[in-house]
């Protein structure tokens, strides 16, 4: 009972995160145009800057420091909507999931690939625990709720998935774009194939990386269109149990062979 | 169990406070009135009790409050569910970013509190963030290709 009263009595770290929340979603998306390069702002992005500007300015203390275990768990909460959200998102489209044939399913399992890259790459420029966030999978909303419920909001492991979805959120369309052009452009793999990994991101990730798939090869527009869409969707779908059964338990594993190593040659 | 009893009020109201919160985002940047949104993040919060209650119950690790609520999610909007055209329907008037921007409101503070920690990631979390894209990238495309083969 005592934790009940203790939510509602820090009630001034509630009202900061409905009036971030409110102005976040009064300014709405906003678009950076450089060139060929756009960068959105999502709401998403406003009320992180707001509430973490508002922390900053230390003297007004609206947020501090003792307010972090309770915005883990309300955090922790918010995440579990939005993966209810996400599974009815996925749920609804299963029927279209099973016609898909089994090569868009399987190839599904190749976001673990990243892992092998990643992880080595993140111990090498001298990340610790950090790294098991940022390289178990592609961080969207789904493992940020899978690392926050595994580690703690207050974790290395999560400051390390969250660096990695605000990057993605913010360069994701534009890195997903240029890597899907470069691909197939040398041939690495075939255009059906580069749709199938841009679908392996965010919708936006995917937007962005399947209209310059298109760009090149227009006369494959629809089945390109067809392959990302289902392949995101997959993606989603097995998001979570991927991570859990999969990705986490090959990222400790090699966590706790690499760092061995990489502390040796440190030291 | 004992530590469901302990949790269960700071979870029931969390869950109070998150839906008032994503009821005024949605209101506020989609447009979508309190009696829109209300259903949908019921049936989202309903869905989330059960999970956290499943959790606490069902005695295997590895199954945590995540999974159950991903597999209860997708079950319940999936075809052999019996009230999956309402479920569908209700939680398509929740805006998915009306769910995440208090979300990253709460992430603000603790942005703030390991800021520290956060400066010194940098640089070096954005070209681990890119070589993260472009690994899922490639060799999920790879393996398209090579599945293909094998298929067709």
């Amino acid at each position: 009972m005592e934790k009940k009263s203790s939510i509602l009595t820090d009630y001034k770290l509630h009202l900061t995160v409905l009036v971030a929340s409110i102005l976040a979603e009064l300014i709405g998306t906003k678009r950076i145009v450089m060139g060929d390069i756009t960068i959105a702002l999502s709401p998403l992005i406003w009320s992180m800057l707001i509430v973490f500007a508002i922390y900053m300015m230390k003297p007004l203390k609206l947020v501090t420091e003792k307010n972090a275990p309770l915005s883990n768990i309300m955090m922790g909460i918010g995440l579990s909507l939005l993966m209810g959200k996400l599974g009815v998102t996925s749920g609804s489209s299963l029927e279209q999931i099973k016609d898909a044939g089994l090569a868009l399913v399987l190839q599904n399992f190749g976001n673990l690939g990243t892992i092998l890259l990643a992880l080595p790459l993140a111990l090498m420029l001298g990340m610790r625990r950090e790294s098991v966030g940022m390289g178990h999978a592609l961080s969207r909303e789904a493992n940020v709720g899978l690392i926050q419920d595994t580690y703690g909001g207050e974790s290395a492991e999560f400051r390390g998935v969250m660096a990695v979805y605000i990057v993605g959120t913010l360069f994701g369309p534009i890195v997903m774009s240029v890597l899907a052009s470069v691909s197939i452009a040398t041939g690495i793999v075939s255009p059906l194939a580069a749709s199938m990994g841009v679908g392996a991101g965010s919708a936006s990730m995917m937007t962005a990386g399947l209209a310059s798939l298109i760009e090149a090869y227009p006369e494959l527009e629809s089945q390109m269109t067809a392959f990302a869409g289902l392949s995101n969707l997959i993606s989603s779908v097995v998001a979570i149990p991927l991570g859990v059964f999969f990705g986490l338990p090959l990222t400790e594993f090699l966590y706790g062979k690499l760092s061995k190593v990489f502390k040796r040659r440190s030291a | 169990m004992v530590k469901l009893r302990e949790n269960f009020s700071t979870i029931i109201v969390a869950l109070a406070l998150s839906i008032v919160f994503s009821t005024i985002c949605n209101i506020v940047g989609y447009n979508l009135g309190i009696a829109e949104s209300l259903p949908g993040l019921l049936i989202l919060s309903a869905i989330s009790l059960v999970g956290y209650v499943l959790s606490y119950v069902v005695p295997l690790k590895k199954i945590t409050s995540v999974l159950w609520i991903s597999f209860i999610a997708i079950f319940v909007a999936s075809p052999i569910s019996p009230v999956a055209e309402q479920v569908i329907f209700h939680v398509g008037n929740v805006s998915l970013m009306a769910l995440c921007t208090p979300i990253l409101a709460y992430a603000g503070v603790l942005v703030g509190k390991d800021w520290g920690a956060f400066k010194e990631l940098g640089i070096k979390a954005v070209i681990i963030a890119v070589v993260v894209m472009a690994g899922t990238f490639l060799v999920s495309s790879m393996l398209g290709d090579f599945f293909m083969m094998v298929f067709n």
